[in-house]
């Protein structure tokens, strides 16, 4: 991985904005960065959501992840990539992904965000357990977060 | 000893187990067979569909052969992040 490309799993609570000085920081002759930040909701659709808990399998899960962030390497002209991905237990309004990206222009550094936010989203080895009127419900991705991912497949 | 890992919802019907690979178990199907004997709701997840099995931190299917000092993970169907 390029030294300036980061996946990090982390079980406790971060600061989207310090990652993002951070990350400026360490690309600061970037032309373009372009971050998105994913937080817990705090109502869904049956009921209010009291904790999400979130399991990972340490090794496998960051090694798919760095397929993603190699494949967006070949896709588009990159300078920088920092993935940030929360696991344990969360709580409605915390933070729980961030991804930034930074490139010579912007669209590249748009699309590299939009492309890895959709894999993160429905690849990436993680399993989510909601717990709301304390019953815990595993989730699977929704047919959206699918279809979002399929706009990426290149033609063969 | 094999160390054998859940994932998701089959994490919810057994802990992580390190076991004694029996000599009649030498593929992952086999496994999932003995496991089944042992724990029947687990049995009942392991086979129900969406069921991912990855061997030493690689993805496989059921025919792939085990030996007792590998790692070997169970996953549900992912959830995402």
């Amino acid at each position: 991985m390029s030294k300036h490309n980061n996946i990090s799993i982390l079980s406790v609570s971060f600061d989207p904005e310090l990652h993002l000085k951070s990350f400026r920081e360490r690309m600061r002759e970037s032309g373009a960065v372009v971050s998105f930040t994913g937080c817990v909701r705090s109502a869904a659709k049956d009921g209010d959501v009291e904790t999400l808990f979130l399991q990972h399998y340490p090794g496998f899960t960051e090694e798919t992840i760095d397929t993603y962030v190699a494949d967006a390497v070949t896709r588009w002209d990159l300078e920088g990539i920092e993935i940030i991905h929360r696991v344990g237990e969360l709580r409605p309004t915390e933070p729980i992904v961030f991804v930034a990206t930074a490139s010579k222009h912007r669209r590249d550094a748009f699309e590299a965000a939009d492309y890895l936010m959709d894999m993160l989203k429905s690849r990436a080895p993680f399993w989510k357990k909601e717990i709301r009127g304390g019953k815990s419900v595993w989730i699977e991705p929704r047919d959206q977060d699918y279809s979002d991912a399929d706009r990426w497949k290149r033609e063969s | 000893m094999a160390e054998i890992l859940f994932f998701g919802k089959l994490s919810d019907l057994s802990d992580n187990l390190k076991a004694e690979l029996p000599e009649d178990v030498s593929t992952i199907a086999d496994l999932v067979e003995w496991l089944s004997r042992q724990n029947e709701a687990l049995g009942e997840g392991l086979k129900s569909a969406g069921t991912r099995y990855v061997l030493n931190q690689t993805m496989v299917d059921e025919t792939a052969e085990i030996i007792n000092s590998d790692e070997i993970a169970f996953m549900s169907p992912l959830s995402g992040g």
